[in-house]
């Protein structure tokens, strides 16, 4: 991982940072679906990165996105295991003979069915603990499950727009 | 020892992720008594002017309804001062001036969640403090959390702590207020014993018991009532009367009296522990 790597993923994180806290936080479809497209950070880190700082950048772009929703801990403890599960999920997930343009991963290189089964189950798990955690036990099952599963459609849905419209198409 | 080294090093991500989330449950459970915790909130100067930021540009596009609302709550002002021939009212109308403190803009508010909070652009140099009640225009907000100097945050009714005292105005009926989470427009209240007679309808309000709100600001309206043959109480659930969903400007309430009334209660809780 060359220096223009972590400079470009920083960028990437501080934008996508700003975009979840002053515009997707105001997203709410029909009072149930959110939107938590920063969860993309994560997707994107290259495959080759160390694990420690994969870890690390889990949890401290949890706490800082906690801080916009006052809700300290629940984003970071989501955060933290989406970001473990994918060192797994990427290892099983790896085409056979490798990827083919090195560790970055984004959807113009992969393509769309590889990348939709690579994020949405992540991306599942993420809302799914982040709404557990948040109400505190199974008390409102159903609700919260609709929650998670509405939720977690339009995340995927705003991260394949995103993956559109800002990369280029590989030559 | 060199063994150990190595196993330790070969599972150091699982490690980390353990402790990781330790630390993040630790968080969790702890946030509400530990007193740092109020750095990583909305009222954070960062965190809320960016909030800030965001509401002057989504504000803009709600001034045609908030104009609405403003002219509402002045034509309801103006039907109190047509009122106000008789001095008793006049009385109750000084009190609630006088409490009537500090007026704040609401810059970020959520609705959906379990716990919900506010964030208001007015901080401890404005004279806001931990625990004042928050009211709107039409009824009861919620209780300031944290403030830093320029913001507070608010923990709102729709939170899985909020229980206010309240009482059943026609009857003056003791109760309570709760909010469940399955809907910002309603909460559910307890507690009102099944011998008093309640109809969809009548309204609920704060008792004053509690020293955050003064008495008899507006909680919300019954609207639905149910009553099982063995229940000792009734199950009924009240439409508030905050418009969550448009709230905007509140005002934050000092009630004098309250740090001598918290006292006295901590002196009687302690005679029973």
């Amino acid at each position: 991982m060359n220096r223009f790597n972590v400079f470009g993923g920083l960028i990437r994180a501080i934008l996508l940072i700003l975009a979840q806290v002053i515009l997707f936080k105001n997203l709410v479809l029909y009072d149930s679906a959110f939107c938590f497209g920063y969860i993309l950070i994560f997707l994107m880190i290259p495959m080759d990165t160390n694990r420690i700082v994969q870890l690390l950048t889990g949890f401290i772009v949890g706490i800082i996105i906690d801080s916009f929703y006052n809700t300290l801990g629940i984003h970071a403890a989501a955060c933290v295991l989406l970001v473990y599960l994918r060192i797994y999920w990427s290892k099983i997930m790896t085409p056979s003979g490798g990827y083919d343009s090195g560790p970055k991963i984004n959807v113009r290189t992969q393509g769309i069915v590889w990348f939709l089964t690579y994020s949405y189950p992540l991306i599942f798990v993420h809302i799914l603990l982040l709404f557990f955690i948040e109400a505190a036990g199974f008390g409102l099952f159903w609700q919260t499950l609709s929650k998670v599963f509405y939720s977690s459609i339009f995340t995927m849905t705003v991260v394949l727009i995103i993956q559109y419209l800002f990369y280029k198409k590989m030559k | 020892m060199q063994r150990l080294l190595q196993i330790l090093y070969k599972y150091r991500t699982f490690i980390l992720l353990i402790l990781l989330e330790g630390i993040c449950f630790w968080i969790i459970v702890n946030s509400n008594n530990y007193h740092g915790a109020k750095y990583f909130t909305s009222s954070n100067r960062l965190v809320a002017t960016i909030a800030s930021a965001s509401n002057q540009v989504s504000d803009y596009f709600r001034l045609a309804e908030q104009n609405k609302y403003l002219a509402l709550e002045n034509a309801k002002l103006r039907q109190r001062i047509l009122s106000l021939s008789d001095s008793a009212s006049t009385a109750s109308l000084l009190l609630d001036s006088a409490r009537l403190g500090i007026k704040a803009k609401v810059i970020d508010n959520s609705l959906f969640f379990r716990n919900n909070y506010l964030t208001l652009n007015r901080g401890h140099a404005d004279g806001v403090h931990s625990g004042m009640g928050v009211v709107g225009p039409d009824g009861i907000v919620g209780q300031v959390l944290h403030t830093s100097t320029n913001y507070s945050t608010v923990i709102s009714l729709l939170h899985s702590k909020t229980m206010i005292s309240a009482h059943h105005n026609p009857t003056r009926t003791l109760c309570s207020v709760v909010w469940k989470g399955e809907d910002p427009l309603y909460a559910e209240l307890l507690f009102l014993p099944r011998h008093i007679p309640i109809t969809p309808g009548d309204s609920i309000s704060t008792s004053g018991f509690n020293s955050i709100y003064p008495e008899n600001q507006l909680i919300g309206i019954v609207s639905e009532v149910h009553l099982e043959d063995e229940a000792t109480f009734y199950q009924a659930k009240i439409k508030l009367a905050t418009g969550f969903y448009n709230l905007t400007h509140v005002y934050l309430l000092d009630l004098s009296g309250k740090e001598e009334i918290d006292s006295l209660n901590q002196e009687i809780n302690k005679l029973y522990e």
